[in-house]
């Protein structure tokens, strides 16, 4: 994978670093990218150290494509955040290019054309170039609308998602490009070339073997909003919304070898998703979790800080992809400070931990058919059958207990809670009954639990029928 | 010509050149075709996202595709190939769910749609679910959209656009990308999988350039 770094030298731009080797310095880029197809013609990947605020995003992207080279997979790096420190700035410059090397081609469902914001009667007909955003893509075959997930709907700040029907519908037109649907989603259903757990990975990697006079720290910022963070020793991590970040991500890049992380809020420039909020549950969660390791919660902030990590490097399959909680926690654990496993609860937990009330419960099954991620299962062998549980899988989404017929009388309750003793006993037997077989054919015709859950309902005026309901399945009875 | 007026009037090429890259392969029409790759590209269509998939088909069409290599594949996919038609071009065929019934009904509310815009299909011309008929219908509105940007007639280019917008949504971006799925998995083909997915990134693309059109230009913002 080719990857070519371009900079602005734009004149009486001082920002940027003029001695980066490896860079090539073009004149007023940001404004006439008139020839960047022929400079970047053989590439497969760009990044450009830009001035956001001058740059040509329309006829950049023009360029790009013109190169046959994906435009929604350009690394930009604004000025800023490369000011000063030529080693730092290399060091950033190295991240942005693994991180573009590694990230995915788009497809034409990710692309959304912007003209720009409304203008004036006059103004509509000198219409611009439009320029493109990455917006997200639901992949149908693994989504869990139709078991009933709206994780997506419930986390849109905005109105992008409905449910209808046991299908998503995704306006693309009302999205904001946060991404807060990608982290939310149980099943990775939804993805975006603008940020992928192979890129993320690939930029930390990168950022944590240069070569400095000190570990570098990261802060995860909002691309959407060109905050830019200039702190000594600290490199962004662009990701589409600070609200989008989990509070493993932040852990995952300190578990990578990283020496602070945080996590920057972003209404202070003008956004009004009203993220703050979140990202401070987020920062507090991660310093929860570290705290129950017995390692410095200060590591993680919502700001650059100044404490560091001696944390070491973990190999972690996917710690920013779906099932990367899970895969963090458990790492966080294998450090652990403590003699006892972490354990984190609240309403910002990213896990669940569900209980079955034995005595209410008619093993319906229903909870394990509704549940999007699969923590809940269901297994049926001779004469018995069984819900299970893994905890790993669970997301909270607490959609089992509505679904639940015996929801009333308590058969069903989820926790909020990150438990790594739960998290690394795997798949568990929660629930287990017999069933009643029919006497014709043979087969399962329900739970003990349930017919007997019927009886007490037709009480005894109904003993006759209840005997026959508990002697032969639908089919035999002729109700099927 | 005014840059809302030149970007109709492109579309409006765009779908009727991908109407007729969907009709039956004939000699005249390649070259048409062929013809068409250069004066839309001068157009400035590098600037366009679905770029990215128009060059490989342009290139496919260009190197050399003749009647005689593409007769044989376009019979197998959309027309009455040996197993049956491989692939039909057919709205209907990916909404109905193989229930007949359901066939009648798509196509009525297709043609009720048609009528609603002030046109009607003819005997001779493909089924009114067709693409070519569908891409036509497009073609009719950007036209009618690229005269109103021309004239200033701003409130009659939103009711135009109004219009794409509603006929994009129920009909082609519907279905367009299961044709191209079937056509993907009907076996190697460079011409028309080539096409499937220049067509399938157009029909995605435009849908969204209208609603950026209309956002644009404050209606629907």
């Amino acid at each position: 994978m080719k990857v070519k770094v371009l900079a602005c030298a734009s004149p009486g731009s001082s920002a940027i670093p003029t001695d980066l080797e490896g860079v090539d310095y073009v004149e007023d880029l940001c404004r006439k990218p008139g020839d960047l197809t022929a400079m970047i013609g053989g590439a497969d990947r760009v990044v450009m150290l830009v001035h956001p605020h001058e740059l040509a995003l329309a006829d950049v992207q023009q360029s790009v494509r013109d190169a046959d080279i994906d435009p929604l997979g350009v690394q930009f790096i604004s000025a800023e955040s490369v000011a000063g420190d030529a080693q730092r700035a290399r060091t950033i410059v190295a991240g942005s290019a693994a991180r573009a090397a590694a990230s995915s081609d788009s497809r034409p469902e990710h692309s959304r054309a912007t003209f720009g914001g409304q203008r004036s009667r006059r103004e509509v007909l000198k219409l611009p170039k439009p320029y493109y955003e990455a917006v997200p893509l639901i992949h149908a075959d693994s989504c869990a609308a139709a078991d009933g997930c709206r994780a997506c709907v419930g986390e849109c700040p905005e109105t992008a998602y409905r449910w209808a029907a046991g299908k998503i519908q995704f306006d693309r037109d009302a999205c904001v490009t946060c991404g807060r649907c990608i982290t939310a989603c149980p099943t990775g259903a939804i993805e975006s070339p603008a940020v992928s757990d192979r890129a993320l990975v690939a930029q930390i990697e990168s950022l944590v073997t240069a070569t400095l006079p000190h570990a570098i720290s990261v802060a995860f910022v909002c691309r959407q909003r060109g905050l830019s963070v200039s702190a000594p020793g600290w490199a962004e991590i662009e990701v589409p919304c600070s609200g989008m970040v989990p509070a493993t991500w932040p852990i995952a890049a300190l578990l990578m070898g990283v020496a602070g992380a945080a996590v920057v809020p972003c209404s202070s420039a003008g956004c009004d998703l009203g993220n703050d909020d979140k990202v401070a549950h987020t920062v507090a969660l991660a310093a929860s979790l570290l705290e129950a390791a017995g390692v410095d919660p200060s590591l993680v902030g919502s700001s650059p800080g100044s404490a560091a990590s001696e944390l070491g490097q973990r190999e972690m399959q996917d710690p920013f992809g779906t099932h990367g909680p899970t895969e963090v926690v458990m790492a966080l654990q294998a450090i652990s400070n403590t003699d006892h496993p972490i354990a984190v609860s609240g309403s910002m937990a990213f896990r669940g931990v569900v209980d079955i009330d034995l005595d209410a419960c008619t093993l319906c099954l229903t909870c394990a058919e509704t549940c999007p991620s699969g923590a809940l299962s269901h297994a049926s062998s001779e004469g018995r059958v069984a819900v299970s549980f893994d905890a790993a899988l669970c997301t909270g989404c607490i959609q089992c207990v509505p679904a639940c017929p015996e929801v009333e009388r308590g058969a069903i309750s989820v926790e909020r809670r990150i438990d790594a003793a739960l998290l690394a006993a795997g798949r568990q037997t929660i629930a287990e009954a017999a069933t009643v077989q029919c006497e014709y054919c043979g087969r399962p015709i329900a739970s003990s639990a349930m017919l007997g859950r019927i009886s007490e309902l037709l009480g005894d005026e109904h003993d006759a029928a209840m005997s026959y309901l508990a002697r032969r399945c639908m089919e035999c009875r002729g109700a099927s | 010509m005014t840059q809302a007026a030149e970007l109709a009037r492109l579309r409006q090429g765009l779908y009727r050149f991908f109407g007729g890259a969907l009709a039956p392969p004939e000699q005249v029409r390649l070259e048409q075709l062929r013809e068409s790759v250069e004066l839309l590209e001068s157009m400035d269509l590098v600037g366009f996202a679905f770029y990215r998939e128009w060059r490989p088909f342009a290139a496919v069409l260009e190197s050399g595709a003749t009647v005689a290599n593409l007769a044989p594949e376009y019979v197998r996919l959309f027309a009455s190939g040996t197993k049956g038609v491989l692939c039909p071009p057919i709205e209907s065929f990916y909404r109905s769910n193989g229930r007949r019934e359901a066939i009648a009904e798509i196509v009525t509310e297709i043609q009720d749609d048609y009528r609603a815009l002030g046109l009607t299909t003819t005997t001779d011309s493909e089924a009114p679910d067709h693409a070519t008929t569908q891409l036509e219908i497009m073609s009719t509105l950007a036209a009618r959209e690229s005269a109103a940007w021309e004239m200033q007639l701003l409130k009659e280019a939103e009711s135009v656009l109004e219009a794409e917008d509603r006929f994009s949504s129920r009909h082609l971006a519907l279905w367009i990308p299961h044709l191209r799925a079937r056509v993907h998995s009907a076996g190697p083909n460079d011409f028309y999988a080539a096409y499937v997915d220049a067509l399938h990134a157009f029909v995605i693309h435009d849908k969204d350039i209208i609603a950026g059109l209309r956002r644009w230009s404050g209606v629907g913002a």
